[in-house]
């Protein structure tokens, strides 16, 4: 296996696969950052342009666009309050409001350096996990990506910090509109009223873009003077401090790399899972819980380092049995296919060169993107000072674009705005968002999953508790549903003597 | 000289009003395509069917009288169903063409009515080949036969993971299974076929019917063992096929990828399209990466595709008067 390691390395060592990866890398930070666009609109786009080129050079540009997706993604989520793409979700509940104190460099600084030690964590932990790759993929099935999914429906109740009822209520109406659409179990039509666009569901990253940019640049025009405080308050110098917070938060980033890991080796459950179990998880241990969402630093670290380690290990299902861990991934199947690599369990045997080949790109991707972010944090720090009547339009128009661009239908556009009313609503009626995202993201996975066991087992329900994964899954949800209740009990029996650091303004 | 008769006069309007016809019909061909053509896939980018046709395209292109650009739209949606819609009511200009998934496009049409598209008003421009189908199950499945799942399905009903209603997948397993003699269930839902023949070799379910092509790779790597293959005669040495299994019909089982056109689409730009899509099909290149990925890229006629799908349309819908709701 090393040799093929040091194989994949070397084949990427020459001018054209350093070119190319550097071109995907570019187009990957740009793509990743716009709303809309992402990954695999920028995939989707190369694919074609790619037949022309050598299977390792293609995948020199490919890893180079996966692994700066991420990087691009967390600089709007952290400037503008909108995900660039589904998983930098999480990245805006902390990443925005040290924007707005005017720490954006801190926040891009962490991002950055999250980003790369994830992908590096994540490169390992994918060489550890590549020989266990099949019995991983094997082990989970519908049973447990079911309680997969509750366990990220739990993190509602992280995502709604102080507002549980208010998250519960925006989490049910999340769900009721993942249910919308042609149900692949039973075959019947819901809630489309007709509009054949909506036969497939809502379609999420139209409704993201609603539902964040949108809301947020209606927000954002209507308030009128900047998003951060102050001119003065913009301190790019503490990019450096930004870097240096992600190694005094190593057990965040090692936590973040390691969930992410594991997550994107199970097929179908994708990034937006693996950033919130990583960020909720950092909440619940975290001492001072309640200054999360308020701007503290590890709420960016842990869902950035989660998304890049992530990518490499999500390759593990779609090499090996051709099933992509999500739309990006899709995608990258098809440029595996153009490129005559049938992916299966004997690409893991017959095409090793490209496979490390390609995971070397991704991991050089992610590191060299965060020092690419890095350079232009500066400029794009400005954006947090520009007047909002200037900013607001430009940024809706090219989110709205980005939109339309994901399968070129005017439907996606109007989504988009339905959305955004909804989010602007929701934000003046101070209910959050997050949940929102979380159930639209889980909610027709949790339900065909649910049906698909129950076929399994015949209706029985013991199913979830005779099966190794579910038990451990069973055991995290109780977990993470008694952590918060069992803690402040024993805040309140047990009041402690010292006290917290004091929280950062917010 | 003698004046023209009214006959004279009628035969010679004939005769121009045959040529202007034909200068028009002869002109319209020369013209198109005058901008870029939309191939559209009915499902997402990465599957099998955006591969086939996104190595079709360049090779499409160069056989078009007027240099054009033929661009791949993924419209995914309801089982392929929102794609064939939509080309169903698009302009018949030659600007919009869809591959079609073949017979799942049959049995959503069956289950829906005519209301989102009507497959014989379609114009059908050729046919990129076909593949057959068989029964697989998890390679360390105790079931060894066919023989195997019909004793089993006599303790309870043998569960078959499979795609949603209205695919093809689906499709092939409940006739397949009731032709079989095999009382089934199906565990639905599954994304793809790499999906649901992982899920039966994880033991989600008792095995699964898929395509042939798509079980290859798993089955060289003891993923999944293939029991049954629905080909007159077996491509896989030791396994049943068809004829062995005392069911003939089998062979109808098949996933067709023909290519389509809107209804009422002029004969010259038909024309001009179907023989791009066949000499692109021929093409040394498509030909050499098919034979490299074991795909089934071959090209038929519009005329043997028409013939195909009357075939498949009365093979689903004699299965779907057997079966009912079910199908």
């Amino acid at each position: 296996m090393l040799n093929a390691w040091l194989d994949g390395f070397q084949s990427l060592l020459h001018f054209k696969q350093l070119l190319f990866l550097s071109l995907g890398m570019i187009m990957g930070l740009v793509f990743g950052a716009v709303p809309g666009l992402g990954g695999t609109t920028a995939l989707a786009l190369l694919m074609p342009l790619t037949y022309g080129l050598d299977p390792i050079t293609a995948l020199a540009l490919s890893g180079g666009v996966m692994g700066a997706v991420p990087m691009g993604g967390s600089i709007s989520a952290i400037l503008l309050n909108t995900p660039g793409s589904a998983p930098n979700a999480a990245t805006c509940l902390d990443g925005y409001p040290l924007a707005q104190q005017g720490k954006a460099g801190l926040a891009i600084g962490a991002a950055a350096s999250s980003n790369a030690i994830g992908g590096l964590i994540g490169t390992v932990s994918l060489l550890a996990v590549l020989p266990l790759s099949k019995r991983l993929v094997l082990s989970f099935g519908p049973p447990e990506f079911f309680l997969l999914s509750i366990l990220g429906l739990v993190m509602v109740a992280t995502a709604s910090r102080g507002k549980m009822l208010r998250g519960l209520v925006a989490g049910g109406v999340g769900l009721m509109i993942a249910f919308v659409g042609f149900d692949q179990v039973t075959g019947t039509v819901r809630y489309t009223f007709g509009v054949q666009y909506l036969w497939d569901g809502v379609h999420l990253v139209p409704a993201l873009i609603g539902l964040f940019a949108g809301a947020e640049m209606i927000k954002l025009w209507m308030k009128g003077g900047v998003i951060s405080g102050s001119a003065s308050g913009v301190r790019i110098t503490r990019l450096t401090d930004g870097l240096l917070e992600t190694f005094k938060h190593w057990p965040t980033v090692l936590r973040g790399s390691l969930i992410g890991t594991v997550v994107g080796a199970v097929p179908g459950v994708g990034g937006v899972v693996a950033s919130f179990l990583s960020y909720s998880l950092t909440v619940q241990v975290s001492k001072d819980p309640d200054s999360f969402g308020k701007g503290n630093i590890q709420g960016v670290i842990a869902p950035e380092a989660a998304i890049n380690a992530k990518d490499s290990s999500a390759l593990i299902p779609t090499i090996a049995f051709g099933i992509p861990g999500g739309a990006e991934m899709a995608v990258f199947l098809g440029i595996l296919v153009l490129h005559g690599m049938q992916p299966g369990p004997l690409m893991l045997i017959n095409n090793q060169k490209e496979i490390y080949g390609l995971v070397w790109a991704l991991t050089a991707s992610c590191v060299l993107a965060g020092g690419l972010g890095l350079l232009f944090v500066r400029p794009l720090s400005m954006v947090t000072l520009l007047p909002a009547k200037k900013l607001a339009p430009v940024v809706m128009t090219v989110a709205f674009i980005g939109s339309w661009a994901v399968d070129q239908t005017i439907e996606n556009v109007i989504l988009s705005g339905v959305f955004a009313i909804l989010g602007y609503a929701m934000s003046r009626l101070d209910y959050p968002r997050l949940p929102i995202v979380i159930s639209l993201v889980l909610g027709a996975g949790l339900e065909r999953n649910f049906h698909q066991t129950m076929s399994m087992s015949d209706g029985s329900l013991a199913v979830f508790f005779t099966r190794y994964i579910c038990l451990i899954l069973v055991a995290c949800i109780a977990g993470a549903l008694l952590l918060t209740p069992l803690r402040s009990t024993l805040k309140r029996l047990f009041p402690r003597t010292v006290a917290y650091p004091e929280r950062r303004p917010s | 000289m003698n004046a023209p008769t009214r006959r004279d006069l009628l035969t010679a309007a004939g005769y121009g009003g045959t040529a202007m016809l034909l200068g028009c019909s002869a002109g319209g061909a020369t013209l198109f395509p005058q901008r870029d053509i939309n191939f559209i896939i009915p499902f997402a980018p990465g599957g099998g069917f955006d591969s086939y046709v996104r190595i079709l395209l360049e090779p499409m292109q160069q056989f078009l009288p007027h240099k054009s650009n033929i661009i791949p739209l993924n419209i995914d949606g309801a089982g392929g169903g929102k794609a064939t819609s939509q080309l169903f009511h698009a302009r018949p200009d030659g600007y919009n063409i869809s591959v079609v998934s073949i017979p799942g496009a049959i049995v959503l049409q069956m289950l829906q009515g005519t209301a989102g598209y009507d497959l014989n008003k379609m114009t059908w421009l050729g046919n990129m080949g076909r593949d057959p189908y068989g029964i697989a199950v998890g390679a360390d499945s105790p079931i060894k036969s066919v023989a195997d799942l019909v004793a089993l399905s006599k303790k309870r009903p043998v569960k078959f993971t499979s795609t949603g209603p209205g695919s093809t997948g689906r499709a092939g397993t409940l006739i397949s299974t009731e032709m079989l003699g095999i009382r089934s269930e199906i565990i639905a839902g599954y994304k793809g076929t790499s999906e649901y023949l992982v899920a039966a070799a994880r033991g989600d379910g008792d095995a699964a019917v898929c395509s042939l092509t798509a079980m290859n790779s798993l089955a060289k790597a003891k993923v999944i063992r293939i029991i049954a293959s629905f080909e007159t005669k077996s491509s896989i040495p030791g396994v049943a096929d068809a004829t062995a299994l005392g069911q003939p019909d089998l062979v109808q089982i098949s996933q067709l990828r023909p290519v389509a056109a809107p209804p009422g689409l002029p004969t010259h730009i038909k024309n001009v399209l179907s023989t791009a899509l066949d000499k692109a099909l021929k093409s040394p290149g498509v030909v050499d990466w098919a034979q490299r990925n074991g795909a089934n890229l071959t090209s038929e006629s519009p005329e043997q595709t028409v013939q195909a799908l009357k075939e498949q349309m009365a093979f689903i819908g004699h299965w779907k008067k057997v079966m009912g709701d079910r199908l």
